[in-house]
């Protein structure tokens, strides 16, 4: 009776792998070197005032259509007219 | 627990049906943040931005929650296997990010509807779309459904211990 053949991972999980962590490092490497630009809501902004005041501060999101307009959405500092 | 072949058969169309149709809606979302880019018409973008909130959360999210349930219960239902084979692991990995990064990227998009409800012409335009998350998101959706179609082979060293055990039983 013969040994049964050692365990290998297949080629295509190891080039996958490979693959996936060569993108996660680029994602990483872009995010943290700032290329990318901001993350979340703040993408869609413009630039803070010179004094560095956000003009719009996210405390925490809620769908608005949940509670209407005024809803679940609650937005300190926000100055929609400056945008 | 393996499924009778009428449980499965039922468990493997509801599976197709929530699939294809998160993928049919990421597409809806992805057309909808190109017009909200793409527009001048500030009408264009503010309804473009609503309609993208509505569909994340009454289309999206669902789907993509009951694309995982069935795929987990199909899994668990049938000789595949959660953890045997790699195709089956790495979709199920895959799907798990897909979905928790949209449940955390979704209030942002209700952020950016309500503005857009209350925004200006001007300040409209400078809100632009959402391309990013839904374009990778779309791509991993497709990958996924390679995977699911081909099933390339491939245990993983869990599922060859207990194909080895079975076989020497």
């Amino acid at each position: 009776m013969t040994d049964p053949p050692p365990y290998s991972t297949p080629r295509w999980v190891k080039i996958l792998g490979i693959t996936a962590l060569v993108l996660i490092l680029l994602l990483g490497i872009l995010y943290l070197s700032g290329v990318s630009g901001k993350h979340g809501p703040d993408r869609h902004l413009p630039s803070d005032d010179a004094d560095g005041t956000p003009q719009v501060s996210i405390i925490i999101g809620a769908p608005s259509f949940a509670g209407g307009s005024a809803g679940d959405l609650l937005l300190l500092g926000h100055r929609m007219n400056k945008l | 627990m393996i499924m009778s072949p009428g449980l499965r058969r039922f468990a493997l169309t509801v599976h197709i049906i929530t699939s294809v149709g998160w993928i049919g809606a990421v597409i809806a979302y992805l057309a909808l943040g190109l017009s909200a880019v793409s527009s001048q018409d500030p009408r264009t973008v503010r309804a473009a931005w609503i309609a993208m909130e509505v569909i994340g959360w009454f289309a999206i999210v669902p789907l993509a929650i009951g694309a995982l349930l069935t795929g987990l219960v199909m899994a668990l239902g049938t000789r595949w296997g959660v953890f045997r084979h790699y195709w089956v692991l790495i979709s199920l990995v895959l799907t798990i990010l897909s979905t928790v990064v949209l449940v955390l990227h979704m209030p942002t998009v209700s952020i950016l509807a309500h503005m857009a409800r209350d925004a200006d012409g001007v300040n409209l335009a400078r809100l632009g779309g959402d391309l990013f998350h839904p374009s990778i998101g779309l791509l991993v959706l497709l990958f996924i459904t390679g995977l699911n179609v081909y099933k390339p082979r491939g245990l993983t060293r869990y599922g060859w211990r207990k194909e080895h055990e079975q076989g020497t039983v």
